[in-house]
């Protein structure tokens, strides 16, 4: 087995893809679930296996609860807020997001039990900005908080719902970026 | 003796393993020598306010400094749960 920070694709299936796709509209829609928090906004975590050089997406896994505004978390998530988030349109105390530890460990034993290891996680991005109309990068707070994690972050570009993006970088570093396939699972199996 | 139950993103520091078992009394003793034996685990130093550790399955609330006074016994399961967060 390689180190994750090794792998030289990342190969999705169609239907994976769909599943993030699905969780974005729907949070941008504002239609959440029971037990959800409440926030257009969309997390979550990438499992699968890894093949080679190669790690491939076997599950996507939507992250319910942000706890960003609980202790121990609001006072580190507000500290790196104010140093290293860009100004935009959403006020710092309602950006981040921090995954409930309870729920984590649940996820966390769902892909044991399958044999999956956690290699990403995933969020969408929103909002244009002038100096990165299409929103398809980690940002220096991506940088941030995704440092140590040893994960993909994947960026989910929703500024052009038609044309949504997605884009898969090391601990968040736009230097480390690595290709993502979109397969259809069915045409993969002929070829 | 307890058995402790590394993250995923851990993992690559004991040998890929998903668990290990540390020869400690109490949370605190189980820690210090799971850091002592995988010296790689040096997130959990970095970020150990913000690390959760449940014991059997329930989720730790005892401040730090008061590990060392909630003992283990041989078959106790330690789950380390390393914070995950996105802008």
């Amino acid at each position: 087995m390689i180190s994750l920070d090794q792998a030289q694709e990342i190969i999705c299936p169609e239907s994976k893809w769909q599943e993030v796709l699905e969780h974005c509209r729907r949070k941008l829609a504002g239609d959440y679930l029971e037990g959800e928090s409440r926030m257009p906004r969309a997390y979550g975590l990438v499992a699968g296996i890894q093949t080679g050089s190669a790690l491939e997406v076997e599950r996507v896994l939507p992250i319910k609860k942000n706890v960003r505004d609980q202790e121990p978390y609001k006072g580190f998530m507000d500290k790196v807020m104010k140093e290293h988030a860009v100004p935009s349109k959403t006020p710092f105390s309602k950006r981040g997001w921090m995954t409930d530890p309870e729920e984590l460990k649940r996820c966390y034993e769902a892909c044991d039990q399958e044999g999956l290891m956690v290699f990403g996680t995933y969020h969408m991005h929103v909002v244009p900005w002038k100096h990165d109309p299409l929103r398809d990068k980690p940002t220096k707070l991506d940088g941030v908080l995704a440092r140590n994690s040893q994960l993909f972050t994947f960026i989910v570009s929703m500024v052009d719902m038609t044309r949504p993006r997605i884009r898969a970088f090391y601990e968040a570093l736009e230097e480390r970026e690595v290709p993502i396939l979109i397969q259809d699972k069915a045409l993969a199996q002929i070829a | 003796m307890p058995r402790v139950i590394i993250p995923f993103p851990l993992r690559k520091h004991a040998n890929n393993q998903r668990e290990v078992v540390i020869d400690g009394g109490s949370l605190r003793e189980t820690i210090e020598r799971l850091l002592q034996q995988y010296p790689g685990f040096k997130t959990l130093n970095d970020d150990s306010v913000l690390v959760s550790i449940f014991i059997n399955h329930k989720l730790v609330r005892t401040a730090f400094e008061k590990w060392g006074e909630l003992s283990l016994n041989r078959d106790d399961e330690v789950t380390l749960v390393i914070p995950i967060a996105g802008g």
